[in-house]
């Protein structure tokens, strides 16, 4: 064996950094846990860490009288939880989390289709970026933006009376549960903003997953006499499910826990992610609000583990 | 839905429904750029009455946003070094190897960005308060690079994965230790997905709110400044200034990103 | 002659896969030794034990007589030419002929001079300034050669070198890497799965079934002594005489592979005797190949033999006999190898 040292001279450090490199090649797990070491340590204590002692918060119960915490265990807050006023916040929610994930599906499947199958080389770039630039810019912005074009003199209602639909819109508002004194303060708003803000997590994943049907497949379909809906039913939709799938997963997440959107544009009705931060910030209710945030973990569990047998991992 | 997807064409259906889902992403952005200009101060009227570039002037003037601008550029260069180191790191040690509690390791990356951003700053903020540490801007650091790792190790992993494992044996079997072979080979094969990584890093950092609500205490972020100014507005068409402003900065580094990546694989945007 | 590369009872476990299982194995210095087997049959495993990139779940390997378990691939004195050539994309060819030179801390001028000289062996002096990816597969394989052989290796290993070069090229390099063999005169150890190329090319065949070696020996040894039914088969065409096929062609009761060029046809039957076997059989197949025409002639039962006959000078086809056709055939007994049967009957 040719020993290091009748190497020409590497450099005056280069034994050390061998010698460590044969250290972590003879001892692989060694290596493995080098590497892993940092960021676990960072994730698994710092992030996890916080995580869990919050969960464990949500044992113990906030005394009536003091307002202080009672460090003993109870499941007193998970009650509270069932007040119908809580139920009512956590029904809220989901159907928000609901109907945004439906809809933001319905509108991302043709733009997601478009950039898959028939758009090419600079359209397909632009189509792309156009999608990129809004999911990772500003999201303050973004929701800013909406509160200039759903205000009393704002975009949409100079708009809706350029064109004359004033009725129309009167008819929307006065509509009970959605409606509101105006757009900026009802569901509508509300449900505008979060399907604008959360759209391009849904157009991604689908656009993945209709990327990787092969165009023979299609063809295949065709030359064995389907009709292009009945393609489009059974070959085309099933495989783009996974997609959906893993595009809701966001939609669906990233609206059980926002509270910053229902509290620009919205009713003044509360969401979990309201209900959260007031219960820990003015109230100080620490173990109702962690108590809170228990209710989207589970769901977000339920909802992984069902899309993870749907195969909706591949398609992140 | 009937398209027409076997002939090579779309349908016209099919290209005003993508185009105005399109344009539905976008417009909003673009009427920010209108109302930086406006001459109106007190509501939001449209069309602006007229224009005017003195906003832009004040805004200048305003020490507030000087200082919220360079606490979140400071934070998210930071943060976004940490998630690099980490990120690779992670990524180095999963991209290959299988061992006992791989799965998990991989959910506990992704978990910062798959559970709502409430859950993460919520769960910061009450350690803290448990564990006495005092708000500072390593607090705000702490939160940032925990969900930045993720956005980094999902490049950096896309670019391993595609990159042939042999390079890396090749350069060991003609004599390169770990060292120089990361030097030499993996270095120069993943920088640039590492680089895209760390761009969106810092794009996410630089204008996230919800997180940092809860572990910012009294300092101001640019986001917090413009969410203070969302709730109670005091001059409207600043904050216009700054919004725009905010958009210009986070775009150059998403555009960086898609052209350090482009050609070999998609920049991963599932990543907020 | 000294050993070049020891293997001491290896197993390389994944799980419950024995990909490798128990190998003894002695390599030559000097020799050109191939591995051949089908695909997972453990020979690149073996390959990948001796470069470092693996370890061995159980026993040792040694090479030039120091067990290796323990030493990086950087430190042992066996270089590699990957089966994707692994040329680094981003250096161009100088450098990467160069690079082994490099991070030794070589200096530039002296390390050019010497990638120029080994592209210059592989007779490619014009590509330097190329990328990888500027070069046809041919010379990518060459390129990989050069860069392996710069560090002046004791071995070199090579994984399936020619197996995406398409056929005309694989015959010019099997040519070559054996000339550059002689030339450099160290131990090339050659992963294959084409029999052809293995017997063509080295000194001694190791041949490789479920991580077990089945047979090693000459490339002649191994073809015409195969001792199992598997490299029987694997090592070009075969007929498996069963034990109950051989009371049918009236032989001692055994199991026997004999080649389909070793059988010749006769007009009519001969009588079996001591050193002769004669049958008759009907043709029911009857494959053009060529430079050969293969027959298939059932004798009995489920006893089919393949014969094949030279095409020599008769240019019609019709020449040979028709499938339908009765025929009788005679091969010398010594023809036939007594196989030990791992696979059961």
């Amino acid at each position: 064996m040719l020993a290091p040292a009748n190497l020409v001279s590497a450099g005056p450090n280069r034994g050390v950094f061998r010698r460590i490199s044969t250290q972590l090649y003879q001892h692989p797990k060694t290596f493995l846990t080098v590497l892993l070491g940092p960021p676990l340590i960072w994730l698994g204590v710092v992030y996890l860490g916080s995580l869990l002692m919050l969960l464990v918060q949500s044992f113990y119960s906030i005394d009536e009288f003091s307002g202080m915490i009672k460090y003993e265990f109870t499941l007193r807050t998970y009650g509270e939880l069932l007040q119908p006023a809580n139920l009512d916040i956590i029904v809220r929610t989901v159907t928000m989390a609901v109907t945004v994930s439906v809809f933001a599906a319905i509108v991302a499947f043709p733009i997601a289709y478009y950039m898959s199958r028939y758009a090419t080389g600079k359209t397909k770039a632009l189509f792309y970026l156009g999608v990129m630039l809004p999911l990772w810019s500003s999201y303050l912005v973004r929701v800013y933006s909406w509160k200039l074009i759903l205000a009393k003199e704002g975009a949409l209602n100079w708009l809706i009376e350029q064109v004359h639909l004033n009725w129309l819109l009167d008819i929307i508002l006065a509509t009970p549960v959605i409606g509101g004194p105006s757009l900026s303060i009802s569901y509508i708003g509300t449900f505008l903003v979060f399907l604008y803000i959360w759209l391009p997590f849904m157009i991604l994943p689908i656009q993945a997953s209709l990327e990787r049907v092969p165009k023979s497949y299609l063809e295949a379909s065709s030359d064995l006499g389907a009709k292009p809906a009945q393609t489009f039913r059974t070959i085309i939709f099933p495989l783009a499910l996974p997609g959906v799938v893993a595009g809701s997963i966001f939609t669906f997440s990233l609206t059980l826990g926002d509270y910053i959107i229902p509290q620009i544009i919205g009713s003044s009705r509360l969401f979990i992610g309201q209900a959260v931060y007031t219960h820990q910030g003015i109230a100080g209710n620490i173990p109702l609000a962690a108590a809170f945030t228990v209710i989207p973990i589970v769901i977000m569990a339920i909802y992984l583990t069902v899309a993870k047998k749907l195969g909706a991992f591949d398609a992140l | 839905m009937p398209y027409n997807k076997n002939t090579a064409k779309a349908s016209t259906r099919l290209k005003i429904s993508a185009a105005a889902g399109i344009a539905f992403l976008h417009i909003p952005l673009l009427l920010i750029f209108v109302y930086a200009f406006t001459t109106e101060e007190k509501s939001y009227a449209f069309p602006p009455p007229g224009l005017t570039l003195k906003w832009f002037a004040i805004a200048w003037e305003r020490e507030d946003i000087w200082n919220a601008l360079f606490l979140s550029t400071k934070i998210a260069a930071i943060s976004m070094s940490i998630a690099m180191v980490l990120g690779t790191m992670a990524a180095a040690a999963m991209y290959r190897s299988s061992f006992f509690g791989r799965e998990s390791i991989s959910l506990l990356i992704i978990l910062p960005i798959a559970l709502p951003g409430i859950i993460t700053g919520i769960s910061l903020r009450s350690a803290f308060h448990i564990a006495d540490i005092p708000y500072s801007f390593w607090t705000i650091v702490l939160g940032h690079a925990t969900f930045c790792v993720v956005v980094v190790y999902n490049n950096v992993i896309a670019r391993f994965r595609r990159t042939s494992l042999s390079l890396i044996e090749a350069s060991m079997d003609l004599g390169a230790d770990g060292f120089q072979t990361f030097r030499y080979v993996i270095l120069p094969n993943i920088a640039t997905a590492l680089l895209a990584g760390g761009m969106l890093a810092f794009a996410l950092s630089f204008d996230e709110v919800i997180v940092t609500t809860f572990t910012a205490g009294q300092q101001t972020t640019l986001p917090i400044w413009m969410l203070s100014e969302l709730i109670r507005p005091r001059q409207r068409p600043v904050t216009n200034i700054v919004a725009i402003f905010v958009v210009a900065t986070t775009f150059i580094p998403i555009l960086a990103a898609y052209y350090l990546t482009k050609g070999t694989d998609q920049v991963d945007g599932q990543g907020k | 002659m000294s050993v070049a590369v020891q293997f001491e009872n290896v197993s390389r476990h994944f799980g419950d896969v024995k990909a490798v299982d128990e190998v003894n194995l002695n390599i030559q210095d000097g020799e050109f030794f191939a591995m051949l087997g089908p695909s997972g049959s453990g020979k690149t495993t073996c390959l990948r034990l001796i470069a470092g990139f693996d370890q061995p779940t159980e026993g040792h390997i040694l090479i030039h007589d120091v067990q290796a378990e323990d030493i990086p691939p950087y430190d042992r004195d066996v270089n590699t030419v990957f089966q994707d050539y692994a040329l680094f994309p981003h250096m161009n060819v100088a450098e990467n002929v160069a690079y082994g030179l490099m991070v030794k801390g070589v200096n530039k001028k002296q390390r050019m001079e010497q990638a120029h000289s080994m592209l210059e062996m592989v007779k490619l002096p014009d590509v330097a300034e190329r990328k990888p990816s500027q070069l046809s597969g041919g010379q990518r394989q060459r390129i990989a050669l050069a860069r392996a052989l710069i560090n002046k290796p004791r071995v070199l290993l090579l994984d399936e070198p020619l197996g995406a070069l398409d056929l005309k090229l694989r015959e010019e390099m099997q040519i070559e890497l054996k000339a550059l063999q002689r030339k450099v005169g160290i131990t090339f150890i050659f992963v294959t799965h084409d029999q052809a190329e293995a017997l063509s090319m080295s000194d001694r065949v190791a041949v490789f079934n479920n991580g077990k070696i089945e047979q090693i020996g000459s490339p002649s040894e191994i073809y015409n002594r195969p001792q199992t039914v598997f490299v029987a088969g694997f090592v070009g065409a075969s007929n498996i005489i069963t034990k109950k096929h051989s009371e049918y062609v009236g032989i001692p009761r055994g199991l026997y592979s004999l080649r389909p060029e070793r059988i010749s046809l006769a007009v009519r039957a001969v009588d079996t005797n001591t050193e002769t076997v004669s049958i008759t059989g009907c043709i029911t197949e009857q494959l053009y190949h060529g430079e050969i025409t293969r027959l298939t002639v059932n004798i009995k039962d489920d006893l089919n033999l393949i014969v094949s006959i030279q095409n020599k000078g008769n240019k019609d086809k019709s020449s040979t006999p028709a499938v339908g056709n009765q025929i009788a055939l005679y091969w010398a007994k010594s023809d036939m190898h007594p196989l030990t049967d791992n696979r059961g009957e």
